[in-house]
């Protein structure tokens, strides 16, 4: 299992497209992918459980990812926020 | 292919609704409503009206105005008008209101085999009649293959590649209530600028074919109310095979929604992954009562984001 701080930096935030992008990614990997911010702990895979963190530009996200293409899984992930998940600013 | 429309066929149809009787031109049987290639009168021109001389209708209705006009003329331009009416080469003439035909009028009827047909109904009542049947009649016709269905009270047609399980699929819809319209070729046509109406071709009425088990009498096995003869179509799903990469890669959000455009009509489908342990009979409803929200307006997706961009506002819950 590995883990890392990734931080949101696009301005709106895990808004709703973004969650279903990052949910979208998620699943494409047979790892296990989690996602904290502060005491709440939601499924990567699971768009209700994403959206739930409600974590706007500035956030944290504590990633973990667990299982044979954990690196790939965490390398793409990492990529997207730092991406601002496709959008311009 | 839909049948040529002639003036002998719609006298036969609408003979007794309005007490048509056929006075003379019955050498006219076969003229076509739908003017051909030569024609002068192309697609686009009146079908029916009342006497247009200048823009002639195909159906040239005269009712007792007409005819106290055509009386007033004098003698030569009565006959210019009569020669007109006749060389223009309608479909066929109505003489409604009850009023008499001319000897001269009957006479140019059998001279150009042009049908006249005469009646006591009052001409507003034929035109209205005739415009209604002629225009849905002419209307172009589309064949769509899959099972046209009402769910819930809305036309759905299903479709999907052969072998996919449309026919398994509407049978299941039909034992939980709802009814069928046509099995594999269902035939719509516009009946309004945004309505595209579906229904069965008269051979296949009431049939299902299941694999497995063969043809099917619904009507028999689950009685009249498990039928339907015609339907408004207003969504289609589509039943694709999906392997769990496809699936992964699904709109988590908003399904997966687009629009199809059939005779210039939008119809929007909702395509639903065929995959090991889905139940495609709820699937199809849940997919049909969430269109009947967003019809009303309400868009699920919509509001759940809205509500989470608040919740971000707020700060979240962290």
């Amino acid at each position: 299992m590995i883990r890392k701080d990734i931080p949101v930096i696009n301005r709106l935030g895990l808004h709703a497209r973004a969650a279903a992008k990052l949910v979208t990614l998620a699943s494409e990997f047979s790892s296990a992918v989690q996602l904290e911010r502060g005491k709440k702990r939601v499924n990567g895979k699971s768009i209700m459980g994403v959206m739930m963190l409600a974590a706007g530009q500035g956030a944290t996200i504590r990633v973990m990812v667990d299982g044979p293409d954990e690196q790939e899984a965490m390398a793409s992930i990492e990529e997207l926020f730092r991406q601002r998940f496709g959008e311009d600013e | 292919m839909k049948p040529v429309l002639t003036a002998g066929s719609l006298f036969r149809e609408h003979q007794h609704k309005l007490a048509l009787r056929w006075l003379a031109g019955q050498g006219g049987d076969s003229r076509t409503i739908h003017a051909g290639e030569s024609e002068t009168v192309g697609r686009g021109a009146p079908w029916i009206g009342h006497l247009n001389l200048i823009h002639p209708n195909r159906i040239q209705v005269l009712g007792r105005a007409e005819m106290r006009y055509l009386d007033s003329l004098g003698k030569n331009s009565h006959d210019d008008a009569i020669q007109q009416l006749f060389a223009n080469r309608p479909a066929f003439v109505v003489i409604a209101d009850g009023c008499d035909a001319s000897d001269d009028l009957l006479l140019s009827a059998e001279e150009s085999r042009t049908p006249i047909f005469a009646t006591n109904l009052p001409t507003h009542k034929i035109i209205s009649h005739l415009q209604y049947h002629i225009s849905g009649w002419l209307e172009d016709r589309i064949t769509l293959h899959g099972v046209f269905m009402e769910i819930l009270g809305m036309g759905v047609l299903i479709t999907g590649e052969s072998g996919i399980g449309k026919s398994e699929l509407a049978l299941e819809l039909i034992s939980r209530g709802h009814r069928l319209v046509a099995d594999d070729a269902p035939e719509f046509y516009r009946i309004a600028p945004d309505i595209l109406n579906g229904y069965c071709p008269n051979p296949l009425r009431e049939f299902l074919e299941v694999r497995g088990l063969g043809i099917l009498n619904i009507r028999e096995m689950f009685g009249d109310s498990a039928v339907k003869p015609n339907k408004n179509l207003r969504l289609i799903i589509h039943l694709e095979r999906m392997d769990d990469e496809a699936l992964r890669r699904m709109d988590r959000l908003n399904g997966s929604k687009q629009m199809l455009t059939f005779l210039d009509v939008d119809i929007p489908q909702v395509t639903l992954p065929v995959a090991p342990g889905h139940n495609l009979a709820v699937l199809a409803e849940g997919a049909t009562r969430n269109h009947i929200l967003h019809q009303r307006g309400y868009d699920a997706a919509q509001v759940f984001i809205e509500r989470q961009r608040l919740l971000m506002e707020e700060g979240g819950g962290a």
